[in-house]
């Protein structure tokens, strides 16, 4: 008999915002998740993530973070914000992370933003994201439902 | 003890995207915390989420059918939890109508964006909170 | 001669008497005849006369009997005509004796309010159809219009206070009204109102408003942009900025200020074009506010080393005006007089009681660049700008003086000036003290006729 890992799906949750972050984290902790958190692309490949009592990593580089989550946990989803904090979008994330190859390649991205431009829109479903969710035409608890639906949804596949 | 904790925590209110961030930057180099919404539902959500709000700074033209009117009119039932949330209206619409009602439904200050300096406005929100009784 | 011959003798005398006396007879008979015959002529010819009469008279009575006929056939037709004319009045109209009692309502009314003519005739019409304002405050029989028209009072139609009747059903809608009393002798025996449902002129005014108000801020959004960018990098939020850099910056943020402005002000003209400017007038002390204007001009008359002299009365009665409003005529022609003078020129300023002690009167004076005689009857209008400014290093509009004017003469004063190029301006306001009484009464006489 196949032995099934209930193990706890991780989220990496980039979102400059931090009230916003809070609640994110909050919630998805609720919904039975595991939350990984950041406010910048850099905070996730080259500064630290913070991390607390129920498995939010910190680490101080992209090596470092990708090498302990390798080994340690694995990032079931990220959760993206267009606008964050320094240079770099989340379009900057996600060419950063397709370029990492491997796993990385294959984790599902739900981009959360304010933008609505469709420019944008398009350039992220062109680097090959999951979905893109529109912040002012979703309550949040709707996008929670909805992330853990579809990867609910990728498990059985 | 969290340093965050001394932070007040602002829910800007504003659909056009270079002014918000330019607002955020503002803020945020004035030691606030900042939480951004660009309709009134999505502002009514937040508040619902987020615990500490202590002011916000609003436009009145928003995306959707409602306007910051019907936002602040919201804020201000009795009842609900947010009816002495300071409220700053920062907008460019200075129809005479508008402001009154606004002023009627008892925001803390009314101004017009193109008429204001960004740093004047940042400034203005700052001595309110300390000084709310002025 | 025997008894028989005396006999025949008398007989015959008796005969002949008999014969005498018929003849007298017979020509008394005839003379009776002949008089009879006369009379019967007579009567004849007046016979003959009345049936003449009695023909003419027939035949008037049928020409009578035509025209009376007629004439009720045009009277019904004059009356069906004006009946025709109250019932197609689109305005609801209203006729009460001088108790104030219905006794005429056309169909106007009946559809606006709901209420049938013969359902309210005779009533008072005060209290069928109740009056009140914009917050539902119901206006008392005292204050309604046709109590005070019919008590003899001159009334006034405040047109800017919109105010509701109440139908039948308890709904309601905003009217326009006009009452004028009914005049007979001398006296008053009723009054006719007038109204009209100004929903639609409500809608169309808001929209107006709502149009202004929306293309100012989609005018503003992208100068607070520009303004604010600017701001932030000449602060240096962005990061350290070379001397070069700031300069090109200041010009960046200049010159949309320059934009705001005049964006400000056609939203301005805009308003003033559509009706949609409102005026909000109270008591205004004209000295304060003069005071005021000054001491914001003092930054610029001192860098220019004008000399400045004002002559301002110490008080004055207030001003029934806007205060906004009249702050930016003050200022439009204070600022005109520091732009339009170069260095080291001369400014006075003269505020005092007009002579016609009703008014206040103000004078703006410069020696500055004047304006053109050729130009003088344009100054007025929008846009603009005398030539012999446009060369010289100042910015306008060619706006303001299109609003000073329109703001003054709203408030029903008069604004002036006489010019000479090169030698200088002089600009002279009035308006109108601020009276609390009632003026410009209306009152019109009606035919009875109807």
């Amino acid at each position: 008999m196949k032995k099934q890992t209930q193990r706890k799906k991780t989220i990496l949750v980039i979102e400059d915002e931090r009230p916003l972050l809070e609640v994110v984290n909050t919630r998805l902790q609720k919904k039975g998740f595991g939350v990984i958190t950041a406010r910048s692309v850099d905070q996730v490949f080259n500064a630290g993530l913070e991390k607390n009592d129920l498995g939010i990593i910190a680490s101080k580089s992209i090596k470092e973070a990708l090498e302990y989550l390798e080994d340690l946990e694995k990032i079931d989803a990220i959760w993206l914000d267009h606008n964050l904090i320094g240079k770099e979008n989340g379009l900057d994330f996600v060419k950063k992370l397709k370029a990492n190859g491997g796993l990385w390649k294959k984790i599902p991205i739900f981009v959360v933003s304010n933008t609505e431009k469709s420019d944008t829109i398009r350039s992220y479903i062109k680097l090959g994201i999951s979905k893109y969710y529109v912040k002012s035409n979703n309550r949040l608890d709707e996008i929670i439902k909805d992330i853990h639906t579809s990867l609910d949804k990728k498990k059985r596949v | 003890m969290n340093p965050l904790e001394h932070k007040k925590t602002i829910l800007v209110v504003e659909d056009e995207r270079p002014l918000v961030q330019a607002i955020q930057t503002k803020l945020e180099k004035n030691n606030f915390i900042v939480v951004t919404a660009r309709t009134v539902d999505q502002a009514i959500d937040y508040l619902e989420n987020i615990k500490k709000i202590d002011a916000i700074w609003l436009d009145h033209y928003l995306p959707g059918e409602k306007t910051g009117l019907d936002f602040v009119a919201y804020l201000k039932n009795p009842k609900g939890a947010w009816s002495t949330i300071p409220i700053f209206i920062v907008s460019n619409t200075a129809s005479s109508t508008n402001v009154r009602s606004y002023l009627r439904l008892g925001v803390s200050k009314y101004c017009i964006k193109a008429d204001h300096r960004l740093d004047q406005i940042v400034e203005d929100v700052k001595t309110f909170l300390l000084h709310p009784e002025k | 001669m025997t008894s028989t011959a005396y006999k025949l003798k008398v007989l015959a005398k008796e005969k002949e008497n008999t014969r005498r006396k018929l003849v007298i007879t017979a020509r008394k008979l005839a003379a009776t005849a002949k008089k009879l015959a006369v009379i019967a002529r007579e009567k004849e010819s007046a016979r003959r006369k009345l049936v003449v009469t009695a023909k003419k008279l027939k035949s008037l009575y049928e020409t009578l009997e035509k025209k009376v006929f007629d004439r009720t056939k045009d009277l019904e037709q004059i009356r069906a005509k004006s009946d025709a004319i109250l019932t197609s009045i689109g305005d609801g109209l209203v006729v009460v004796d001088k108790a104030g009692k219905i006794s005429y309502i056309n169909k106007s009314f009946e559809e606006m309010l709901g209420w049938k003519a013969k359902e309210i005739i005779g009533k008072s019409m005060v209290q069928i159809v109740p009056r009140e304002d914009l917050h539902g405050v119901k206006v008392s029989f005292k204050e309604r219009i046709l109590t005070q028209v019919l008590s003899g009072q001159k009334f006034v139609a405040d047109l800017t206070n919109p105010f509701y009747y109440i139908r039948k059903d308890k709904s309601r809608f905003p009217t326009s009204s006009i009452v004028a009393p009914v005049n007979l002798e001398g006296k008053i025996v009723g009054a006719v109102e007038v109204f009209r449902d100004i929903t639609k002129e409500k809608e169309i005014d808001k929209a107006k408003t709502e149009f202004v108000s929306l293309a100012s801020h989609q005018l503003r959004t992208p100068l607070s942009t520009v303004s604010w960018y600017s701001e932030m990098l000449l602060a240096g939020d962005a990061g350290r900025v070379t001397p070069s850099q700031k300069k090109y910056l200041e010009e960046i943020y200049t010159g949309n200020q320059r934009m705001v402005d005049l964006v400000n002000t056609l939203l301005d003209v805009s308003r003033i074009e559509l009706g949609t400017f409102i005026v909000e007038k109270k008591p205004t002390d004209i000295v304060k506010l003069v005071q005021s204007v000054i001491n914001e001009q003092k930054p610029q008359i001192n860098e220019k080393k004008i000399r400045f002299t004002s002559s301002c009365v110490n008080k004055l009665p207030l001003i029934k005006a806007d205060p906004k409003l009249l702050r930016m005529v003050i200022q439009n022609l204070l600022s005109n007089a520091v732009k339009y003078t170069p260095d080291c020129g001369k400014i006075g300023l003269q505020l005092s009681l007009h002579k016609d002690r009703k008014s206040v009167y103000i004078q703006i004076s410069d020696t500055g660049y004047g304006i053109p005689k050729n130009q003088q009857n344009k100054i007025f209008t929008k846009l603009f700008r005398a030539d012999n400014v446009i060369g010289k290093d100042t910015e306008g509009t060619g706006l303001g003086l299109y609003i000073a004017k329109s703001i003054v003469e709203q408030a029903g004063g008069e604004l002036w000036f006489e010019s000479n190029e090169n030698k200088g301006s002089t600009f002279h306001v009035r308006l109108p003290l601020y009276q609390s009484k009632k003026k410009n009464g209306y009152q019109r006489s009606f035919l009875t006729s109807l």
